[in-house]
């Protein structure tokens, strides 16, 4: 058991110390949208996703594909890390705006 | 409205069965609505002061203070209920082959009871900040109160009556079972709650060891269907899980099982 949390240990601190490159996207709420809807992405690298949130209210960014939720108060920036993904379509929403607020992220091969 | 019925229930749903599971599982436990009663009136004060400082909170640790929030009230739960199912366990086990009845779990103390309390303080902080943040933002917008109301009142109705449905559901299964049910319905609570912790470090960048999806099962089941939902609560289930998920889920499984079945090598007389 603790040479189980010794390992863990160790991989937390050696992930941190990687120097992964990350490519950084951003993607507006605008009027309950988001701005770009769509946007592509190469696979097999880290994504950071900085979600600016114009509106006044709150949103909350979710994906079942990319299993990560995060609320974005209004007026306000988030960031998000995803990836690294294989080629294919992940859908996010706008949990409180579903009917307007669809966007999904495209993969493709590098 | 009607998008604010149905955001309020799908919020609501989770917590509705988390709490019918966990109603269930305690159901014979001695002044347990006393603990189920503190820990929803903790639960909610929190919310409500999280909600207040959610702009700080986000901002804080940064940028990450919401994912690290969640991380904590997870690990806090998957603790309480591991305890709560391994000191029960072991009290059914020193008595007798049968249930812990009323007056064994009087005597043996009320001290693991506030598990239960903060078991369910904690699923309502999780998901209770949510819908203050979400039902504030709409009051802001300028939708009536009145609206409002209406919406959050059916949509939590509904989720409640579906979380009752549940409850009932667990009831019909035969008293025999009943122990190896109550059991194995934490133990998986917990195992859920344990897997979600990789996934909020994965996104604030913390961690990202093991972070690739090992399968995709949506050819099987849908995350998106309400079988899917459930079974999503119920057991975590999740289309396409990380390893390290798999490592906290299974670890999680592991670890209170096997204290919970491990036979003492001198057990006590009663």
């Amino acid at each position: 058991m603790k040479r189980f949390f010794i390992i863990l240990l160790f991989s937390v601190l050696i992930s941190s110390c990687e120097d992964k490159e990350t490519l950084i996207y951003q993607i507006d709420i605008i009027n309950h949208q988001f701005t770009p809807s769509e946007i592509i992405v190469k696979s097999g690298k880290r994504i950071k996703l900085s979600i600016n949130n114009k509106d006044e209210t709150i949103e909350e960014f979710e994906s079942l594909d990319l299993n990560r939720e995060k609320l974005i108060p209004g007026k306000s920036s988030v960031n998000i890390y995803v990836g690294p993904l294989k080629p294919g379509s992940y859908s996010f929403f706008g949990e409180f705006n579903q009917e307007s607020a669809q966007g999904k992220i495209i993969v493709k091969e590098k | 409205m009607f998008s604010t019925v149905t955001i309020i229930f799908r919020e609501f749903f989770e917590i509705s069965i988390i709490l019918s599971v966990i109603l269930f599982t305690t159901k014979n436990i001695f002044e347990r609505n006393l603990y189920v009663a503190i820990g929803l009136v903790f639960g909610v004060t929190f919310s409500i002061f999280l909600a207040l400082g959610f702009h700080h909170l986000t901002n804080s640790l940064n940028g990450f203070g919401q994912e690290f929030l969640d991380v904590f009230i997870l690990t806090i739960a998957v603790l309480m209920v591991s305890y709560t199912v391994i000191f029960i366990g072991k009290q059914s086990k020193d008595f007798s082959k049968n249930l812990s009845t009323t007056a064994e779990l009087i005597n043996s103390g009320k001290k693991p009871l506030i598990a239960i309390s903060i078991i369910i303080a904690s699923t309502l902080i999780r998901e209770g900040m949510e819908i203050i943040l979400f039902l504030n933002g709409l009051y802001s917008s300028g939708v009536s109160l009145t609206n409002m109301i209406n919406g959050a009142l059916i949509g939590s109705i509904f989720a409640i009556l579906l979380g009752y449905f549940v409850y009932l559901g667990l009831l019909k299964f035969t008293y025999k079972y009943v122990f190896f049910l109550t059991s194995w319905l934490l133990i998986f609570f917990s195992a859920t709650m344990a897997s979600k912790i990789p996934l909020y470090l994965a996104s604030a960048d913390v961690m990202t060891f093991l972070n690739d999806p090992l399968w995709n099962s949506s050819w099987l089941l849908s995350e998106h269907s309400i079988i899917g939902k459930i079974l999503g609560v119920l057991i975590g289930y999740d289309t396409d899980p990380t390893g390290m998920q798999l490592i906290f889920y299974l670890s999680t499984i592991a670890f209170i099982s096997y204290n919970l079945y491990s036979v003492k090598k001198n057990p006590k007389i009663a």
